[in-house]
């Protein structure tokens, strides 16, 4: 994944910064999220069950991290690993909805949301942490039951890209098993985040 | 602008969605849960997978009207959600987890809302503008008005099993 965050910025964040930008669009890795070739059943589960573990491996990054690192900011550009995982725990609601958008009215999806605005003015520094990862489990679970309901043809069913080209450009459309892809990703970018945030703690310290 | 009281209540309300839902479906047996009237009514199991997936887009909603008032939010189809998302198919229990996980996480975000956001609005693309206020209290709403929903099921059942 090309993220504008992980691949050219590090994790600095320009005003103009969006966190859920159009990474999935751009191309994943993943075979299955190749516009036009419906995944076969085997990439079909492994973007399920990796979409599904992803509170597993959030969790074990954060096992036995105490409080002073996990408020820990390099600086006022950076978020702390807390703020991270509320920002994960927000754009996997919002992603949530995309993908129910996608299923059922595939020309419509809400808007890309401005993750610095959302961290600053949601005050993401005061919301507890085991509430957004709460809400991560229970948004991956609750997903990943409608996922494992779906024909493989679903898989390649495309909807509106959240993030668009200026107005009267051609639209940018996603499938599902990119949208799926997207979201794990950006659970992957935020992991490797977190543990650069551990190592600039123990390099402060 | 909001007095501090209503919007302590407006939150307790909002807050108090799953206790209300869960109470309301305890107990209830798997066929009366599957139970409906006709093809074009949803049953019991319906209606909660119902108000938890639009409580998705609602969290989704109240945190873009803090955040970026004036954005559009995005209507949706409930008829065509409920037979795309195979809503007879999900399982009940995985979402009223999700509906307290979305209500304790958003009520939290609600709380500390600067007052004068509850007074912002986003745009939906069918009914216009909508407050904080005004989309909050809807949603608070959503769940008495499917529990009365239940409860007629409830009564049906009861009926269509003399």
């Amino acid at each position: 994944m090309r993220s504008r965050e992980s691949s050219r910025r590090g994790d600095v964040r320009p005003p103009s910064w969006r966190c859920d930008g159009r990474s999935a669009a751009e191309g994943s890795r993943l075979r299955a999220s190749e516009h036009g070739v419906v995944p076969s059943a085997q990439e079909i589960h492994e973007l399920i069950h990796r979409y599904e573990t992803g509170p597993r491996l959030l969790e074990a990054v954060l096992a036995g991290v105490s409080e002073d690192e996990i408020r820990f900011s390099p600086g006022p550009g950076h978020w702390s690993i807390h703020e991270n995982v509320v920002h994960v725990a927000d754009v996997d609601l919002v992603g949530a909805a995309r993908i129910r958008y996608l299923l059922a009215e595939p020309g419509a999806t809400p808007a890309s949301f401005n993750g610095t605005r959302w961290s600053q003015i949601l005050d993401y520094r005061a919301q507890p942490l085991d509430e957004a990862l709460g809400l991560i489990r229970a948004v991956r679970r609750w997903t990943a039951d409608l996922l494992a309901r779906l024909p493989d043809a679903a898989w390649d069913q495309t909807g509106i890209h959240w993030e668009q080209p200026a107005p009267g450009a051609e639209p940018v459309a996603l499938t599902l098993a990119q949208a799926v892809a997207h979201q794990i990703e950006h659970t992957q970018v935020h992991l490797r985040t977190i543990a650069k945030r551990r190592a600039q703690y123990a390099q402060a310290k | 602008m909001l007095t501090a009281q209503r919007i302590d209540h407006l939150i307790a309300a909002y807050a108090d969605g799953p206790r209300l839902l869960e109470a309301a479906v305890a107990g209830i047996p798997e066929e009366e849960l599957r139970f409906t009237p006709g093809p074009e009514h949803w049953s019991i199991h319906e209606n909660v997978i119902h108000v938890v997936d639009s409580d998705i887009v609602a969290a989704a909603r109240m945190r873009f009207v803090i955040a970026e008032p004036g954005i559009a939010l995005v209507s949706f189809d409930q008829e065509r959600w409920g037979k795309a998302l195979h809503y007879r198919a999900q399982p009940l229990g995985d979402a009223l987890a999700l509906f307290r996980a979305i209500r304790k996480a958003t009520a939290d975000v609600l709380k500390r809302a600067p007052a004068a956001a509850w007074d912002q609005a986003g745009n939906n693309t069918e009914a216009g503008p909508q407050t904080l206020a005004w989309i909050v209290e809807h949603f608070a709403d959503h769940v008495p008005y499917h529990l009365r929903t239940i409860a007629k099921r409830r009564t049906q059942y009861a009926q269509a099993r003399r």
